[in-house]
């Protein structure tokens, strides 16, 4: 990757880099993220492929989004977190995650979660991985449904009122980047989550109450373990679980038909 | 009557590592041992053991409660027994269990690379 299409920062101690496809992009986010650019290389953390790049080996596909002409953005792991022709709207994306990892550690009772969340109106769902991330989510389906994609790598949620926290980020320099389809970022997330769908497997069709409280402090960030496991017993006792089958594609989709308000 | 002994990691006399968090939910229960990175969830058998396990018994006592309790055979008993004791030691919950590399690693904000 050419020096001018990459960005290495510093976020809370640990460095990582973002390549993007053009070095304009690449400009764009040293704008975006100025207080937190670094000189020097490190891990990826992100990458934005796109129409001219080559893409990554992962088993997300990237490689096709690219011949359909698409803008990907992929974490670490080789999660696809946005596909969209408009590159600035995953360059959005990519803000608002980077914008969260600057937010410090919440206070109890409010837990940190690696979950995937989707945002209603009125209401918001948790998903456990793989659901939502393996195979990645389609941003028109979910709107379609009245759902979009929390943008960030993480949620914070209130154990007692199950309330999804907006992060308060200042971002004087961030961007006038839209958001893009499906896709809601660090700032909008304020609602009460209704339910969890958790990754069934082996034709098990309910969640124990063990079973939820056990992903959801796996979920969990912390070094307190003792903390981390009472929040996910209040959480598992408040939100309700959906069992969803990760090797069905449709089967999370249906599933969200049930959970509005 | 099967000579075959247990398992290596089974000690004779299989104790419970201390420092060990547990939540019983139900009739199961999710537990935290201070080796392992993530929680593990016991089923109802499992969950049992935990008070049966009392650094005390051996395990062919271990064996005489299952049968005796659950109404099974000797062999399916040592069989349950056999499952529960490595279950435990992939929780980190016995005092021969390892240690996991990671276990007292706080994890990254984000997760390694792996491609």
């Amino acid at each position: 990757v050419q020096a001018d299409r990459q960005v290495t920062l510093e976020i809370g101690g640990n460095r990582l880099r973002v390549t993007t496809t053009d070095a304009n992009s690449a400009d764009i986010l040293r704008t975006a993220l100025a207080p937190h650019v670094v000189d020097g290389d490190a891990l990826l953390g992100f990458k934005i492929t796109g129409p001219e790049s080559g893409g990554v080996n992962s088993d997300c596909a990237p490689d096709r989004a690219d011949q359909t002409g698409l803008y990907v953005l992929i974490d670490c792991t080789g999660a696809v977190l946005a596909r969209s022709r408009d590159r600035d709207a995953v360059l959005a994306t990519l803000v608002s995650h980077i914008a969260a990892l600057t937010v410090s550690h919440p206070q109890p009772p409010v837990s940190r979660l690696r979950l995937r969340a989707l945002i209603a109106s009125d209401h918001a769902v948790l998903a456990a991985t793989p659901l939502f991330t393996r195979p990645p989510a389609i941003e028109r389906r979910l709107v379609k449904l009245g759902y979009r994609m929390a943008d960030v790598p993480f949620v914070d949620v209130d154990s007692e009122s199950l309330m999804l926290q907006s992060f308060d980020v200042e971002w004087p320099s961030l961007p006038r980047l839209n958001d893009g389809l499906g896709h809601v970022r660090f700032s909008d997330l304020n609602r009460r989550v209704s339910h969890l769908f958790w990754p069934a497997s082996h034709g098990v069709a309910r969640a124990s109450r063990a079973l939820v409280c056990q992903t959801l402090a796996s979920a969990s960030v912390g070094v307190d373990r003792e903390l981390r496991l009472s929040q996910a017993v209040r959480l598992a006792d408040g939100i309700s679980t959906v069992p969803v089958s990760p090797g069905d594609g449709a089967a999370a989709y249906e599933a969200l038909l049930g959970c509005g308000g | 009557m099967s000579t075959e002994p247990l398992p290596a990691l089974v000690a004779d006399t299989p104790t419970l590592r201390r420092g060990t968090i547990v939540r019983r939910l139900d009739d199961e229960a999710v537990v935290w041992s201070n080796i392992r990175r993530e929680p593990a969830r016991l089923d109802p058998v499992a969950t049992v053991m935990l008070d049966v396990i009392d650094g005390l018994a051996t395990t062919s006592e271990l064996v005489d409660d299952i049968q005796a309790v659950l109404n099974i055979g000797h062999f399916e008993a040592r069989a349950r027994l056999k499952e529960v004791l490595r279950l435990f030691d992939d929780a980190g919950l016995l005092a021969s269990s390892e240690p996991a590399e990671t276990s007292l690693v706080e994890r990254p904000l984000l997760p390694e690379p792996d491609w």
